[in-house]
């Protein structure tokens, strides 16, 4: 079987699949934003299709859940639908497990936090404390004090500590998964400097590189973070040399298209992109790439929604479009797919002639893939 | 008692065994000679040089009934007469007045009975030929002729005194009843100077020396057979009178031939051959023929003369010219017209091919065949070998040069149009005019259309060969058309053949048939690899639909040979059938048969759906499997979006991860998308996902709950993509069923 990223359409809100070539199973971030009262939400059930997906597969469990980030976009919903070691409230059978957590520092480090967010924070709390099932995205130093404080040394818990700038361990293009996750962010210069933490700026943004019959296809996931994030990034990434490392062939479009992640002015009809950024967009995606931004439609001008500061933005799609056009390539959107009536997950298959998104499937093969209840 | 005089003819004596040159008859001689042969006794040897053979007499022993079905005496005298060439020996009566049993050779007047004693070929007889085995022979034939167990058949001219007779080969029709005598063309062939072919019609056909042939017809029972073979038409004629006057017919003839046009002088310039069919009764049926033959050495013209008919002159350009002569002599009685007999066949017709098979000769539905591929060429001929059915080709195909692979036709029809070809074989050999139309059944050219509707419509059967689904369909929806359909085709990999066939009341259709199948090779565990593919095309030509598959010709026959016989067992019953003959690597066959499961067809208009007997059994099955609790599954069927139809296939069963209870059922999903696409692939991709089903609790009727109402509902929302309406069955106790269609624009429902 080849890898695939299947994004799933909930508004403005994440949760993608990775599946990787050895069955692995990865979901990178996990929102259930739809309103099971509202007949005229569109969002899917996402509980239902990813359980499925889960059915399909004959399993119940995830090999890595990763949260970017903890805002409710990205986890909402989590505890009633994953089995979490920290609370019996959260174990059952109708549960599903998660093998390996992925957080940023901040997941562990921040202080009051609210329903999903603080569920999340304490699963993650306690698996860093006993010592398993966990990987967090930080500077090591950054959390040696919060270690200390549950008696805990940083040596001990080392091992499950990725810094920016290095691979995650366990994934390699030669092993069996033939994947590899590049950390980009967080990263400890800007966190030493931060004394309120702003959640997006310390979201997980990894590069994942699928090799297939030795073509290699790389996907960014640029989580919510903004422009002088990306900045940041592009400007030590560079230092590094490392610029292969921000090469794409998929971009997970950060912040729901919001404009903030392309430059400081929304503009009126497009957003004039940062100089870094217009390089990442610009110069690091691949002939015929594929560009998607887990949001709502884009809105039309002079639209209710245009004029709504929350993204997508009109603007921001535009620019996007335009890059898409200059490469060959597609800017999409999860809301659209297939049609913007009845939006279903998309999956982008990753072939050895690249990546390759495919129609969503409606109709019997939809059907067949979904549970079908009888009275 | 006296021998025959023809005896005292036969060359010299040889005083001992030892002194006969012939090994065979020194061993014979022998061995009677020692009395090692209890009942025979030597009496004489012979030699003669001219006609080219030493003879053994001896007097046997016959042990005889009391009540003589033919005067065998106790004791009969016989001579084995050994070729000096040491071919097959020869085994003569030799009493004068000896009976005339049936079972002899055929020999002229003026000579003694020849003893038919061993029916085998000589190549294979004289394996075991034994002075002990020829002489019990001989016994053992003289004793059945006195218990009168021997038994009629063809005699043939014995080569004693017929060194190389005659073959000749007569179209049926020349045999049939008539007052006056046929005219036959015919010639010896090159290659054979021993046969001559007959013709109804001078065709120019590039034969050897020809010969003018005059058949008669024997009146039923008017004669015994004839007991000598004539040398002379004299003697021929004296046989047949009175009921042919023969002389007089000949004379007639010959007469009315003496002018100049070119019939006329080919007539009188061909030799003479005369053919007498004697109706044999044989049982209740006046049905069998015999038929003798007899050749002339002289040309018609010469009998002519010699009959008094005609006279003769040299034409200018040296050939010899007849005129007529007013005033025949009746004097000339054709002593002196030299004939000899020739074995004669009946050319090979429907009736002769019936009888060789041991089928009727009525079996004659009118058959029209679409489709002259291998399997069609090759089935038809078979039959056609068989003189079974009355035939139209209809193909739209030309002979390509890899068709020969597999085909039936030949290399000189190549580039031809495959239907007229076959048309002619078929029309060859059962004597029938077989029209052929060269145009694709479903868009015939309007030349053709008239002749190709007016043979379905009077057709009693459409054998669909064409190996096309469409084509298939097509027939089957023929409106107005009774014809029985019959479908036959190969599986991909060349390993199985399928005929299906409908019933004598068209209940159930081809294309439920076709549902069926499907739903067969996919239940039934000994067809698990019928629609694989496993070898890649070859390709024939350049373009991309160039391709054909590898199926050798060795298996190709085989398997359309079965599928022959097939359509004839299908068609022998009323009852529509499903059969599937598949081969193993070492051509073992099995077969998987089903009667046609009747079909239910339910109008949602637009859409018909169908269904049959074998899903709701299915449906029974699994219900009563799970009891007290619900289960369910998918429906797989066919879809015809042009025709508005779906066939329920087959159900599946409930997916491992399903979840079912007394009150409701959820379907799962683990494995269902390889399984369906399992069935598609296996099914040519003709099976697809059509619907759900599910079965209710014990006390609950079939009508569809709320819950299974909105599970239609999202059925159709998600079928629309795929413009399809929904299907949901629903099993319930006392196997009742309610079959739903949901469609985006007609929702409807029905129990």
């Amino acid at each position: 079987m080849t890898a695939s990223i299947t994004f799933h359409p909930l508004g403005n809100a994440d949760c993608t699949r990775i599946d990787l070539a050895d069955g692995k199973k990865l979901l990178i971030d996990y929102a259930d934003m739809r309103n099971p009262n509202d007949p005229n939400d569109k969002r899917i059930d996402l509980p239902e299709e990813l359980w499925a997906d889960l059915r399909r597969a004959k399993r119940n469990d995830y090999d890595v859940v990763c949260f970017t980030h903890l805002d409710d976009d990205h986890c909402c919903g989590s505890g009633d639908f994953f089995w979490l070691d920290h609370a019996v409230k959260y174990q059952g059978e109708d549960r599903v497990k998660i093998n390996e957590l992925w957080v940023p520092a901040a997941a562990i480090l921040e202080e009051g936090c609210d329903d999903s967010a603080r569920i999340v924070r304490q699963e993650a709390r306690h698996r860093l404390k006993k010592g398993y099932g966990i990987r967090v995205f930080s500077r090591p130093a950054k959390l040696k004090s919060w270690l200390e404080a549950n008696g805990l040394t940083l040596e001990s818990r080392a091992h499950l500590i990725t810094d920016a700038g290095e691979l995650v361990p366990g994934y390699s293009i030669f092993g069996p998964e033939r994947a590899e996750f590049f950390i980009h962010s967080p990263f400890g210069w800007r966190q030493d400097d931060n004394q309120i933490i702003d959640r997006n700026q310390d979201s997980v943004v990894f590069q994942v590189t699928f090799a297939e019959n030795g073509r290699q296809t790389r996907a960014l996931f640029m989580s919510d973070i903004n422009y002088d994030s990306i900045d940041q990034i592009v400007r030590t990434t560079k230092r590094h040399g490392r610029e292969d490392r921000l090469l794409w062939d998929i971009f997970k479009v950060p912040h729901h298209c919001s404009y903030t992640a392309i430059g400081p002015d929304k503009g009126d009809d497009e957003t004039v992109p940062t100089e870094h950024v217009k390089w990442l967009c610009e110069t690091q995606g691949q002939e015929r790439h594929i560009m998607m931004s887990t949001s709502k439609p884009m809105p039309l001008k002079g639209s209710p929604e245009d004029k709504d500061v929350q993204p997508p933005h009109r603007q921001a799609g535009a620019y996007y479009r335009g890059v898409a056009n200059g490469a060959d390539g597609q800017f999409k959107v999860t809301m659209d797919l297939p049609t913007a009536s009845r939006p279903k997950p998309s999956t982008i298959e990753i072939t050895d002639r690249g990546a390759k998104l495919v129609f969503a499937v409606a109709g019997a093969a939809s059907i067949i893939s979904s549970p079908a209840r009888a009275g | 008692m006296p021998l025959h005089p023809w005896w005292t003819t036969f060359g010299t004596p040889v005083a001992a065994p030892e002194e006969l040159n012939v090994a065979a008859a020194r061993d014979l001689a022998s061995w009677v000679a020692a009395g090692r042969s209890p009942g025979i006794r030597l009496t004489e040897l012979r030699r003669d040089e001219d006609r080219g053979y030493e003879a053994v007499a001896f007097d046997a022993d016959v042990d005889r009934p009391q009540d003589l079905a033919f005067p065998i005496k106790g004791t009969e005298p016989v001579a084995v007469l050994f070729p000096i060439g040491g071919d097959q020996p020869r085994v003569l009566a030799l009493r004068d007045d000896f009976p005339d049993p049936p079972h002899q050779n055929w020999t002229p007047a003026g000579t003694p009975s020849s003893l038919c004693v061993d029916d085998r070929p000589w190549a294979e007889a004289r394996l075991t030929a034994t002075p002990a085995d020829l002489a019990r022979r001989i016994q053992i034939w003289l004793s059945k002729a006195a218990s009168g167990e021997l038994h009629e058949d063809a005699r043939p001219p014995d080569p004693l005194f017929f060194k190389n007779p005659l073959s000749i080969v007569i179209p049926a029709q020349a045999l049939a009843d008539s007052d006056k005598p046929s005219e036959l063309v015919g010639f010896l062939r090159p290659d054979n100077a021993n046969m001559i072919i007959t013709q109804l019609e001078p065709t120019g056909h590039a034969g050897g020396p020809r010969f003018v042939v005059l058949s008669f017809q024997a009146p039923p029972q008017a004669m015994g057979r004839l007991r000598r073979a004539p040398t002379t038409l004299a003697e021929l004629a004296v046989e047949l009178a009175p009921d042919i006057d023969l002389l007089k017919e000949l004379r007639a003839a010959i007469t009315s031939w003496a002018g100049s046009d070119n019939d006329n002088r080919r007539r009188l310039s061909s030799r003479l051959a005369i053919v007498v069919a004697f109706p044999v009764q044989a049982g209740d049926e006046n049905s069998a023929t015999d038929l003798r033959a007899f050749a002339s050495f002289d040309t018609a013209g010469d009998i002519g003369e010699k009959l008094g008919v005609v006279g003769s002159n040299t034409t200018d350009d040296g050939d010899k010219g007849f005129f007529a002569i007013i005033g025949a002599d009746a004097t000339k009685q054709g002593d002196d017209v030299r004939i000899e007999p020739a074995e004669a066949h009946i050319a090979f017709d429907r009736k002769l091919a019936a009888s060789i098979s041991g089928r009727p000769s009525s079996d004659l539905p009118r058959v029209v065949l679409v489709g002259a591929g291998a399997i069609g060429s090759q089935l038809a001929l078979d039959l056609a070998r068989q003189g079974a059915f009355s035939w139209t080709i209809i193909d739209e195909d030309y002979l390509l040069p890899h068709n020969l692979a597999r085909h039936s036709l030949f290399p000189w029809d190549v580039g031809g149009p495959k239907a007229s070809a076959l048309a002619r074989q078929l029309c060859a050999l059962l004597g029938d005019p077989v029209p052929a139309a060269n145009c694709n059944v479903m868009a015939p050219t309007d030349e053709v259309r008239a002749n190709v509707e007016k043979a379905l419509a009077e057709a009693d059967v459409i054998l669909d060969a064409s190996a096309s689904v469409a084509v298939s369909r097509y027939l089957s929806d023929l409106d107005g058309i009774t014809a029985r359909r019959i479908c036959t085709f190969f599986n991909p990999a060349g390993t199985a053949v399928v005929v299906l066939a409908e019933g004598a009341d068209r209940s159930v259709t081809m294309r439920d048939l076709e549902a069926q199948y499907h739903g067969l090779h996919l239940s039934e565990p000994r067809l698990a690899e019928h629609l694989k593919a496993d070898r890649p095309g070859l390709r024939y030509s350049g373009s991309c639909r160039s391709l054909t598959n590898r199926i050798p010709a060795t298996r190709a026959a085989l398997l359309s040979a079965i599928a022959a016989q097939g359509v004839r067992t299908a068609l022998e019953h009323q009852t529509g059938t499903i059969r599937i003959w598949s081969l193993s690597d070492n051509f073992e066959t099995t077969l998987v048969e089903r009667r046609a499961s009747p079909v239910t067809r339910i109008q949602f208009t637009p859409w018909t759906i169908t269904y049959d007997q074998a899903v709701l059994d299915t449906l029974s099955a699994y219900r009563n499997s799970k009891l007290p609790a619900e289960t369910g599954g998918v429906l797989l069927g066919i879809t015809d979006v042009s025709r508005r139809s779906i066939h329920v296939a087959l159900a599946l069963p409930a997916p491992e991860d399903s979840r079912g209870s007394v009150q409701a059922f959820e379907r799962g999903v683990a494995g269902l998308r390889d399984d369906v696409a399992r069935a598609a692939e296996a099914s040519m991709h003709q099976l697809r996902y059509v619907g759900e089903w599910h079965s209710h609790p014990r006390g609950a009727s079939p009508m569809p709950s709320g819950k299974d109402l909105n599970q239609l509902a999202w059925l159709r929302a998600e079928l629309e993509a795929e413009g399809l309406p929904a299907v949901m069955a629903i099993a319930a106790d006392g196997d009742t069923f309610a079959f739903m269609i949901a469609d985006s624009k007609a929702p409807g429902s029905a129990a």
